[in-house]
């Protein structure tokens, strides 16, 4: 701290550090309060950090603003095993195939072929609305590993709806709602995944 | 470990872990939730809406939630925790008291608006010191209050460097004792002339 001419600190140097000092010395720190509205402390530890809440703004906005973090969704424990498996697939190349307009990704062609790793992911249009096929070819994988693996449509909201690959790598998904999916692949060496497809 | 061969999305195995960790002061297991959940309490840090004002890396917070949870969390307390969401929450609450510590200990330097943060704490400032500030304050507040002279003037100084406030807020939260702001204004000014010829107080303040 700077002294004035007469040895003294000068008023702004006393205004610093009694703001540096005091600022919320009597406040509850912010682990304690999260304690309190968790209800984990004592009883006697309670009721003090009650009675200072009840009129301190800064407690009260600190509360506020845990609830509202709290609130928020937790998200849900995904195993080491499952992370370290998922491959995101990224659009290959927009096929030049037909002008079909139930299912985009990011181009306007409907067919669309993903690349993850050495595993090629086509999809299209089914015959029907609402419909969806497609093909995984796993370069690393026997054809006949890949029959009966699971394919999973995942909506934003709602419900997956699931279907099989065959001995060739096909699936063909029905009743698919308009909307965006991520689709899942289980494969042997783990779960591909295109983020992204609209059905329309 | 069933945990670790991914029988995932059992709540019980997980809880298991953070029993293994906590309670059998496990490390193994520690490592394994540190490595399980970085990704959950790094979407924490997201969330939180004051972590993008602090201008730290996000794996700074993660670390530092960590650390909070494993000093918080020992064998007498698991009790208070049934179930994984119980922990899960409270690991939440590790993030934000984290953060928040860092908010108080930056707004006791500048005292600005939330969004006017400093980017980092002044080198002899730390985010953690947290008893020793709490007791370093009681004691200054104890020798300041042997300086001031009526509720007026004790309210000032309270309101203006513990909680913050602006004096047009102290004048509307004590009309009996303000009649405006140049009343809040002039006692300060009065108050920390006082303070600053006071031997007391300069004993409190660095050299």
């Amino acid at each position: 701290m700077q002294a004035s001419g007469s040895g003294q600190p000068g008023p702004e140097e006393v205004e610093r550090e009694l703001r540096r000092t005091l600022y919320r010395f009597d406040c509850p720190d912010a682990h304690t309060l999260g304690e309190y509205h968790l209800d984990l402390l004592e009883e006697q530890d309670r009721v003090q950090v009650a009675g200072h809440a009840a009129e301190c703004d800064e407690c009260r906005t600190e509360l506020q603003t845990l609830r509202s973090f709290l609130a928020s969704p937790i998200g849900a424990p995904e195993s080491m095993v499952d992370r370290a498996r998922r491959v995101v697939a990224t659009l290959f190349v927009p096929a030049p195939g037909r002008a079909h307009a139930a299912l985009r990704g990011a181009a306007d062609s409907a067919t669309r072929v993903f690349e993850a790793g050495d595993v090629t992911v086509t999809v299209g249009p089914g015959q029907v609305r609402g419909s969806l096929f497609g093909l995984v070819v796993a370069v690393a994988d026997r054809p006949e590993s890949l029959d009966g693996r699971v394919v999973r449509l995942v909506p934003r909201e709602g419900l997956p709806l699931a279907a099989t690959l065959d001995d060739l790598g096909n699936f063909e998904v029905v009743g698919l709602e308009p909307g965006l999916y991520a689709l899942e692949i289980d494969l042997p060496d783990g779960i591909v995944v295109v983020e992204e497809l609209r059905v329309d | 470990m069933r945990f670790l061969r991914g029988d995932h999305r059992d709540d019980a195995f997980c809880f298991e872990i953070f029993q293994r960790a906590v309670v059998h002061h496990d490390d193994d297991a520690w490592e394994a939730i540190v490595a399980q959940y970085r990704g959950i309490v790094l979407a924490y840090v997201g969330q939180h809406t004051v972590a993008a004002m602090l201008h730290e890396p996000d794996d700074y917070w993660v670390n530092r939630a960590f650390q909070r949870f494993w000093t918080a969390v020992g064998a007498d307390r698991f009790g208070q925790f049934p179930d994984l969401p119980a922990l899960l929450k409270y690991l939440k609450l590790c993030v934000h008291s984290v953060l928040m510590d860092e908010v108080r200990a930056r707004k006791a330097t500048t005292l600005t608006p939330l969004e006017e943060l400093p980017e980092s704490l002044p080198s002899q400032v730390n985010a953690e010191h947290g008893v020793v500030g709490k007791i370093a304050g009681e004691q200054l507040w104890a020798a300041i209050s042997h300086e001031l002279q009526g509720e007026a003037e004790e309210r000032v100084i309270y309101l203006s460097f513990a909680r913050d406030m602006k004096p047009a807020d102290i004048v509307a939260r004590y009309p009996r004792l303000f009649a405006n702001v140049s009343d809040v204004y002039r006692i300060k000014r009065n108050v920390l002339e006082r303070l600053r010829r006071s031997a007391a107080i300069r004993a409190f303040l660095p050299t």
